[in-house]
C-alpha cells in the first residue's frame, strides 16, 4: 500500500482528477447551456448573454411548449414507435444472432457475410423509398418507421459475440436433460443474457427515439409524425434561409427550441442510470470475443 | 471456379445497373409529347360539372379532392382545423389530400416522390424543376396553360412573357407554374444602427440615394473611428447575402447568387465568364479593403446566423445583413439590448455597373404538376384540376383569400379598397401584440398558397416601414434586364455540370481567400484566372454561347 502514498502517485491523482473534471465539464456543458437557455428570457438568449445559468429567469417558455397540443401528439407517437420498435428489434436481433453464433452450423459462413454486407452497402434513398412504399405497401404506416431499421448489423454482431461467449457446456447439459433448441434459448441463454439485452434495448430505444429520417420519408399524415421530426424542423429551420423576394426566415424563439429539446431529451437521459450496470457489462463482454 | 462465378455475377450486376442508369430516359420525356393534348372543351360550357373563368369563382358540382405536397413551415406549423381549408372548400367544393413535409427536408422528399413515380398531383413551393424535367414525371405545363384563364390574363396584363422565358427548357417548354408578381420587390439588404451612424456623422438617408460600396466602406470607417469597435460588421448568413447583392453591382456573381458564374452581355448578345473578369478583380479588391480596414469580422464567413445577430443585438456591431422580415422581428421582439437603438434598413449600395435593383425577377418559386395527375385523372378531369389551381393561385379572388382570409371574418376593406386586418390578428408586423396570428391560427398568408399577385396585393401586406423601404429601392435603383436561360438538353446539362461544379467550388473558395487576404489580389490574380481556365471556364462559356445560338429563336431573340 505504501506506493500509493508516493508523491508521484498523488500528483498523478491530482492531474487525473483535473483531466476528468475537464472531460465531465465539456460533456455536461452543452446540456447545462441548453437548460439555462430554456429558462432564460428571449432577449438575453438572442443577445448571447446566457452561458451557465438562466438570465431573466422564466418558466413561461415551458408553459408555452406544454400548452401546444401537437407537441404531445408527436411525443405520444415517439413513445409508441420506440416501445414497439425496440421490442421488435431486440426480439428479431436475438433470434438472428443466436443461431448465427453457433460455429457448428455450416451455413453461417455464407449467412454472416450476407448480413455484414448490409453494414457497408445500402441501396440508396430512392430504391429504399420505392421498396417500402410501393413494393411493401407500407406508405404512411407505423411499420414503415419500425421495420426497415429493425435489425442493426452492428447490434447483431455485438449480440452474436455475446452469445458465442456463453459456455457451451450449459447448453449441452440442458440438451442432455432433454431440452429442445427453443427451450435452451428461452430458458438458459436469454436469462444469462440480461446484460446484452439491456444494452441492445438502450441502443435501439435511443435510435428509435431520435429517428427522423424514416418518418420523414415514409409518413405523410401530420398526426403520425414523431417528436424528432418536430424538433428537427425547429432547429434546422433556424439555419434554413430561403432566397427569394418572399423568403420567410425562421422566427422561432431560441428559448422555445431549447425547452423543446430539453423536454424531448429528458426521458431518454433518465433511462441511462437504470441500465448503467448492464450497459458496461454488455459492451465489454461482447467485445472480448470480438 | 468460385472466384470466376463471383466475377461473372458482379460483372452482370454492373452491366444491368449501368444499363438501367443510361436507359432511364428512353421512355421518360413522354410528358412533353403527351401534354400537347387535343383536349377541347364542350361547345356548351354548362355541360362541364364545374364553373370557372376570369371573373367566376371556380366551383365543382361534386366534392373533389386533390393530393398536395405541402411544405410545412416551423413558424406556422400545419393544423387540420385551419380556416383556410374550410374557406377553400366552401368556395370551390375542393379539399386537399395533404402530404406533409418539413420545409427543411422538402427538396429530398420532392425528389424521392417524383423519382419513385408516386408524387402527389400538385407539388407546391417548388424552387427548381430542372432536375425532374428529363424524368417524365412532371407535366410540361406550358402545353396546358391555355386552359387557365386567370393565369393567361396575368401573363398578358403584366407582360410576363419575358420573365417566363427564364423557365424554358431545351424542348422550348416549361414545367413549372411560377408565382408571378406584377412588380418585383423585397429581398435582402443591410440593417444598420442609425443612431450610431448619425452620431458618427454619417447621414445614411442622404448617402443611400446614390452610394457605392466604396462609399459604404468610407461610412463604416467613420463609424469605426467614432465607436472604437473592433469590427463594425459581423455578418449572418455566412456573408452569402452581402457578397451576393454586392456582386450584382459589379456585374459578377458570388455568394448565394453565384449560379454558374456567367454574365450576359446584351451589347454582344454573348455570355462571358464573369468571375474571372476585371470586374471580379475590382469586386474582391473592394471586399478585401473592407477586411483590411478592420470593418468586417472574419468570423462572418463561418459563424452561425445567431452568433452574428447576437453581436448586433448586444451593440458590439452596427451593421447586419437581413431581409425586412428579420428587421420587423428585431423590432417586434425587442431584441436590441440598447433601448435607444434606432434601426434603419438601408438601400444597398451600387457599384461600377450602376445602382441596380437586386431583386429583378418577378417570378417566385411555383407549382409542379405531377404526371400522375394526368394519367390518373384523364384529360378532362386534369383540366378541371388545372382550373381550380388557376383560380386559387392566379385569380385575384383566390390570391386575396389565401393572403388575407375571409372578408368580414379576418379582414375588412376600407372605403378606398385597402385591406384592414382585424385588430386582434397579427401578420408581418401589422397589429403587433395582437392575440392571434393570421398564418399560425388561420393558415392564411402562408408560403404554400400565398405568393404572387398584383402590386396592390403585394403592398397590402407591407407595413408602412416596409413600403417605405421598397419605395426607396424603386426611387434610387434601376431595374436590370434578365439574362436569357441556357436551354441545355440532358446531355449538355450533364456536360456543363461536370465543369460547373468544380469550377464554381474553386471560385467560391478563392473569393473568400481574396477577401480575407489569404490570396493577394495583385500577386495571385493571374494564377487564379489561369486556374479557372484550366477548370474549363472557357469551354463552359463556349458551350453556353453555342446553346444560346441554337435556341435563341425559341426565345424570340
Amino acid at each position: 500500500m505504501l506506493q500509493y502514498k508516493t508523491k508521484g502517485y498523488r500528483a498523478f491523482q491530482v492531474v487525473n482528477t483535473l483531466i476528468m473534471l475537464f472531460v465531465i465539464f465539456i460533456t455536461l456543458y452543452p446540456i447545462i447551456y441548453l437548460v439555462a437557455q430554456s429558462f432564460s428570457s428571449e432577449a438575453a438568449v438572442s443577445a448571447g448573454k446566457v452561458t451557465f445559468y438562466p438570465i431573466g429567469f422564466t418558466t413561461a417558455t415551458y408553459k408555452y411548449v406544454l400548452e401546444n397540443g401537437d407537441f404531445f401528439r408527436y411525443y405520444w407517437n415517439t413513445i409508441v414507435y420506440s416501445v414497439v420498435g425496440t421490442a421488435l428489434s431486440v426480439t428479431l436481433t436475438a433470434l438472428l444472432a443466436y443461431p448465427l453464433s453457433k460455429t457448428k452450423l455450416r451455413l453461417n459462413k455464407v449467412l454472416i457475410p450476407f448480413v455484414v454486407f448490409t453494414m457497408y452497402f445500402a441501396g440508396g434513398m430512392i430504391p429504399n423509398y420505392v421498396l417500402v412504399t410501393q413494393w411493401l405497401g407500407l406508405s404512411d404506416s407505423m411499420w414503415a418507421v419500425i421495420l426497415p431499421p429493425a435489425i442493426s448489423t452492428f447490434n447483431f454482431l455485438l449480440m452474436k459475440s455475446f452469445f458465442a461467449g456463453l459456455p457451451e457446456e450449459l447448453e449441452e447439459a440442458a440438451s442432455i436433460d432433454g431440452m429442445g433448441t427453443y427451450g435452451i434459448f428461452l430458458k438458459i441463454v436469454l436469462p444469462l443474457s440480461k446484460a446484452i439485452i439491456a444494452t441492445m434495448t438502450l441502443f435501439y430505444i435511443v435510435g428509435m427515439w431520435n429517428e427522423w429520417f424514416g418518418p420523414f420519408m415514409y409518413l405523410n399524415t401530420p398526426s403520425k409524425m414523431p417528436v424528432a421530426l418536430y424538433v428537427r424542423a425547429l432547429v434546422e429551420g433556424a439555419n434554413q434561409v430561403d432566397v427569394g423576394s418572399a423568403a420567410e426566415t425562421s422566427n422561432i424563439q431560441s428559448t422555445i427550441k431549447s425547452a423543446t429539446m430539453v423536454l424531448t431529451t429528458l426521458p431518454i437521459v433518465c433511462v441511462y442510470p437504470f441500465v448503467q450496470k448492464y450497459f458496461v457489462q454488455g459492451m465489454t463482454m461482447g467485445a472480448v470475443k470480438g | 471456379m468460385k472466384r470466376k462465378l463471383m466475377a461473372l455475377t458482379l460483372a452482370t450486376a454492373m452491366v444491368v445497373t449501368l444499363g438501367a442508369c443510361g436507359g432511364g430516359d428512353s421512355s421518360g420525356g413522354g410528358s412533353g409529347e403527351s401534354g400537347a393534348s387535343g383536349y377541347e372543351d364542350p361547345a356548351d360550357l354548362s355541360e362541364l360539372d364545374y364553373e370557372f373563368g376570369v371573373d367566376t369563382t371556380f366551383h365543382s358540382d361534386e366534392p373533389v379532392s386533390y393530393s398536395l405536397l405541402f411544405s410545412d413551415h416551423e413558424n406556422y406549423p400545419y393544423k387540420e382545423d385551419w380556416r383556410i381549408w374550410s374557406a377553400i372548400e366552401e368556395k370551390t367544393n375542393v379539399t386537399f389530400d395533404i402530404n406533409l413535409v418539413n420545409r427543411v427536408d422538402y427538396d429530398d422528399k420532392t425528389s424521392a416522390t417524383i423519382n419513385a413515380g408516386s408524387a402527389p398531383y400538385i407539388i407546391s413551393k417548388a424552387y427548381t424543376e430542372t432536375p425532374y424535367v428529363d424524368g417524365g414525371q412532371i407535366v410540361a405545363i406550358s402545353d396546358w396553360v391555355q386552359y387557365m384563364p386567370n393565369y393567361m390574363k396575368a401573363v398578358e396584363d403584366w407582360g410576363m412573357e419575358e420573365d417566363l422565358r427564364q423557365l424554358y427548357q431545351s424542348d422550348g417548354k416549361y414545367y413549372k407554374l411560377p408565382g408571378m408578381w406584377e412588380k418585383a420587390a423585397g429581398g435582402y439588404s443591410m440593417v444598420i444602427r442609425k443612431d450610431i451612424f448619425d452620431a458618427a456623422g454619417v447621414d445614411v438617408t442622404e448617402l443611400e440615394k446614390n452610394w457605392t460600396w466604396d462609399e459604404f466602406i468610407d461610412a463604416l470607417i467613420k463609424v469605426k473611428e467614432y465607436t472604437g469597435a473592433d469590427y463594425v460588421w459581423s455578418d449572418q448568413f455566412q456573408g452569402q447575402s452581402s457578397i451576393s447583392i454586392s456582386a450584382v453591382q459589379y456585374g459578377v456573381t458570388a455568394g448565394w447568387g453565384v449560379g454558374n458564374g456567367l454574365y450576359f452581355d446584351w451589347d454582344s448578345s454573348k455570355f462571358t465568364f464573369a468571375d474571372s473578369s476585371d470586374s471580379y478583380k475590382e469586386f474582391v479588391t473592394m471586399w478585401n479593403r473592407m477586411f483590411e480596414e478592420g470593418l468586417l469580422d472574419p468570423e462572418s464567413f463561418t459563424q452561425d446566423n445567431e452568433q452574428g445577430a447576437a453581436k448586433f443585438y448586444r451593440g458590439e456591431t452596427y451593421v447586419l445583413s437581413a431581409n425586412y422580415q428579420n428587421v420587423a422581428d428585431m423590432m417586434s421582439a425587442e431584441r436590441m439590448q440598447d433601448p435607444n437603438a434606432e434601426l434603419y434598413f438601408v438601400v444597398y449600395p451600387g457599384g461600377p455597373e450602376g445602382h441596380l435593383q437586386v431583386e429583378s425577377s418577378r417570378l417566385e418559386c411555383g407549382l409542379m404538376i405531377s404526371q400522375n395527375a394526368l394519367d390518373e385523372l384523364g384529360e378532362e378531369e386534369f383540366v378541371k384540376m388545372l382550373r381550380f389551381v388557376d383560380w386559387l393561385w392566379y385569380s385575384e379572388e383566390g390570391q386575396t383569400l389565401c393572403q388575407w382570409g375571409v372578408e368580414g371574418e379576418t379582414y375588412e376593406l376600407d372605403d378606398e379598397g385597402n385591406v384592414v386586418l382585424n385588430s386582434d390578428i397579427y401578420y408581418n408586423g401589422i397589429n403587433p401584440g395582437a392575440s392571434k396570428q393570421l398564418n399560425v391560427d388561420y393558415g392564411f398568408g402562408g408560403g404554400v398558397f400565398s405568393y404572387g399577385g398584383s402590386e396592390w396585393l403585394r403592398f397590402s401586406k407591407f407595413t408602412d416601414a416596409e413600403k417605405d423601404w421598397n419605395e426607396r429601392i424603386y426611387a434610387n435603383t434601376e431595374t436590370r434586364k434578365l439574362a436569357p436561360p441556357i436551354m441545355a438538353d440532358e446531355m449538355q446539362k450533364e456536360e456543363m455540370n461536370l465543369i460547373q461544379t468544380p469550377l464554381i467550388d474553386y471560385v467560391n473558395a478563392s473569393c473568400l481567400q481574396f477577401i480575407s487576404g489569404d490570396l493577394d489580389v495583385e500577386a495571385d490574380w493571374d494564377s487564379y484566372v489561369s486556374q479557372c481556365e484550366s477548370k474549363g471556364s472557357t469551354k463552359f462559356v463556349d458551350m453556353a454561347n453555342e446553346i444560346f445560338e441554337d435556341t435563341k429563336d425559341i426565345l424570340g431573340m
